[in-house]
């Protein structure tokens, strides 16, 4: 349970951080502070169900998506703006890590072992995203006139 | 003061791409997604009255071209070479997207408030390097450190955002990455060395975040299931190299301070 509630404080902080770097007005900064401890807390429960890297990662890519549109909704802004730094807890920066420094101690099964994870950790939260978007993207536009 | 309704017939083919235009070009600039960078072209053309558009864009690239119903053409290219993540000018260029689109925004207007946009900031550079605190500091407790890894992860972070906020014109993106990632890996090594943190792989972790391209590689990938397979491919690749340019320079630092401090 502690470890829950750091793991979700953290990356909060975290994406605050990342929505500085990335230039998000101050009003809306809040809201993505919170998306990156929503994303994360979803990642984490699903975890706890299915200890699996890919589906939680797609659960958690496909959540901070709709947290997104529906805060782009309510304010009129492109989903990009809360998406991002919703997203960034999902950045396998650790994986990433322990693959080269296991490349440079040559021990090749470690790196490859994380390898794969920090891939499937990626296809994962993109493959949440797109699926995601595609099911509010076809809700948004029922009854609309394409313009191409 | 211009009326609220647009004259159609005033407005040349040049002007209204050369307007979509420089919003695709913001757009692109500020980081957005290729969707919706020629929607938006399409769709501002559109409200200026085109009877035909037809827009194609890469990452780095958009060529366009408008038909008006008077007959007039034009086709024109914007290049983009340093693309950034800048949401707050990203937005910018939506809201003037939308109310060109909304109608009653002529031509002079737009350019006006296009001008206004392109180098406008939302807060002074000292927020930045307070975000990379936030940043760098967060994710290394995140990822287990103590609160000492947290604080010197904090530091380095914030150098090696200067770093990057300084960059001469004549480094080029891949150069700084691979500058910055050494620099940090030795900092790192140092205040292990010295005893400044107790693990020194999560204050790397936390540095490695603010650098690692791991949101572009998510959007290429993206792009590539929205059906951008140029694009997708293109970002692939850059952020695959850059991702070995940055192990590189964590590599070559470890490997350095390895064989000094052995």
């Amino acid at each position: 349970m502690m470890d829950f509630v750091i793991g979700v404080l953290t990356a909060c902080a975290g994406a605050l951080g990342f929505a500085f770097l990335f230039r998000v007005d101050l009003k809306y900064i809040p809201w993505a502070t919170i998306g990156g401890g929503v994303s994360w807390a979803v990642y984490l429960l699903v975890f706890e169900f299915l200890p699996n890297v890919f589906v939680s990662a797609l659960a958690c890519a496909a959540a901070a998506t709709v947290y997104s549109e529906i805060l782009a909704y309510i304010c009129r802004t492109p989903a990009t703006v809360f998406l991002m730094p919703s997203l960034i807890p999902m950045v396998p920066g650790g994986s990433l890590y322990y693959t080269m420094s296991n490349l440079i101690m040559k021990d090749y099964s470690a790196a490859a072992v994380k390898g794969v994870e920090t891939a499937e950790v990626m296809l994962g939260a993109s493959g949440g995203v797109v699926a995601a978007s595609l099911v509010i993207y076809a809700i948004r536009h029922i009854g609309k006139k394409s313009i191409r | 003061m211009q009326t609220t309704e647009i004259d159609t017939a005033q407005v040349t083919a040049d002007d209204v791409l050369r307007t979509a235009m420089d919003v695709g070009e913001g757009l692109l600039r500020s980081g957005a997604e290729i969707q919706r960078i020629e929607d938006t072209i399409t769709r501002i053309a559109y409200a200026y009255g085109a009877s035909h558009v037809e827009v194609f864009t890469i990452t780095t690239l958009i060529i366009a071209s408008v038909r008006m119903p008077d007959g007039g053409y034009s086709s024109q290219n914007r290049r983009v070479l340093t693309p950034s993540t800048n949401l707050h000018r990203m937005r910018k260029y939506n809201e003037i997207s939308r109310e060109i689109c909304a109608g009653g925004v002529t031509v002079e207007q737009a350019q006006q408030k296009l001008r206004e946009v392109k180098r406008s900031e939302p807060y002074p550079l000292w927020a930045v390097y307070i975000g990379a605190i936030f940043a760098a500091g967060g994710f290394a407790l995140f990822f287990g450190g103590s609160m000492l890894d947290g604080v010197v992860a904090a530091v380095i972070g914030v150098i090696i955002t200067m770093l990057d906020a300084h960059r001469p014109s004549f480094i080029n993106g891949m150069a700084q990455a691979l500058i910055s990632s050494f620099v940090a890996g030795v900092l790192a090594e140092l205040c292990m060395h010295f005893g400044l943190c107790h693990n020194m792989d999560i204050v790397m972790i936390g540095t490695i975040m603010l650098m690692i391209p791991g949101l572009t590689i998510g959007t290429s990938i993206r792009d590539m299931l929205w059906g951008d397979i140029v694009t997708g491919s293109i970002r692939l690749i850059q952020s695959l190299l850059l991702a070995c340019v940055i192990a590189l320079g964590y590599g070559g630092a470890m490997l350095l301070m390895g064989g000094i401090f052995a």
